[in-house]
């Protein structure tokens, strides 16, 4: 993808991810300026989860998602994991924890999901940049801590 | 006491009344709000995928295959039946449906 289509890409993908949606959904958006969206869930009596979508190549390549605490640094313990998504061990190539779920980079790059191509599921609505976001936020709205 | 107020009670018990048969609805989701802003008055007992297939067209979404929809109440949030009504839900008063995907299987 070439670096402008895939900015103009990004951009009309997070157009919708207003004030008013991260207020309702109790999400902080701390960054939406491309590549990157950097964004924290929050909850009553949950410790934040801070995620940043990286997506450079957007969307020939799903977002690239790493997991942070409030501050920006990376996560060091595994997350309440009762979905799946918040994947307990480090990923072979980034060696850090990772989202395991359809529509992020390390899922499609992991040696155990290559088969499960993106191009099958790139330019849906489920997976357009706010789907995934909604997908990996519903994900942590089941766990706890 | 006349017969109106006794059958029917007063002018602003037959407006809360009135009240009672429609629920305000404001669509989230991460391709825009339904209606754009406020609240959009309908029928308590009109099904909630109604609305939602108006925000779907109103918001030019593509595929809302595996889609939920929550709302979050005092006592949490909750997965609605689509397929009800709000009164069947449960729902009264203002109501802010959360619609989108489901969380993503892991791996």
């Amino acid at each position: 993808m070439h670096p402008a289509a895939a900015k103009d890409l990004f951009e009309r993908d997070v157009a919708s991810l207003s004030p008013t949606l991260a207020q309702r959904r109790q999400w902080i958006i701390h960054a939406l300026e491309f590549p990157t969206i950097d964004c924290s869930f929050t909850a009553a009596a949950r410790t934040p989860l801070r995620l940043r979508f990286m997506c450079n190549d957007w969307n020939d390549l799903p977002p690239s998602i790493t997991l942070h605490a409030a501050d920006g640094s990376f996560l060091m313990a595994a997350l309440s994991n009762p979905t799946g998504v918040f994947h307990p061990g480090p990923h072979p190539i980034t060696n850090r924890f990772f989202i395991c779920m359809r529509g992020s980079r390390e899922y499609h790059t992991h040696p155990s999901h290559v088969s499960d191509p993106w191009e099958n599921l790139k330019g849906t609505s489920s997976y357009d940049l706010g789907g995934i976001l909604t997908q990996v936020w519903r994900a942590w709205q089941k766990g706890t801590g | 006491m006349s017969s109106e107020h006794a059958d029917h009670g007063s002018a602003g018990e037959r407006h809360e009344q009135k009240h009672e048969h429609f629920v305000e609805v404001s669509v989230s989701t991460t391709a825009g709000f339904y209606p754009a802003e406020g609240f959009k008055r309908v029928p308590v007992d009109q099904r909630v995928e109604v609305d939602l297939h108006k925000a779907k067209e109103e918001l030019k979404i593509k595929d809302t295959t595996g889609w939920v929809a929550t709302v979050t109440l005092p006592s949490g949030k909750r997965q609605i039946n689509i397929a009800l009504t709000y009164k069947e839900n449960g729902l009264a008063g203002d109501v802010e449906i959360d619609w989108g995907p489901s969380e993503g299987g892991g791996g």
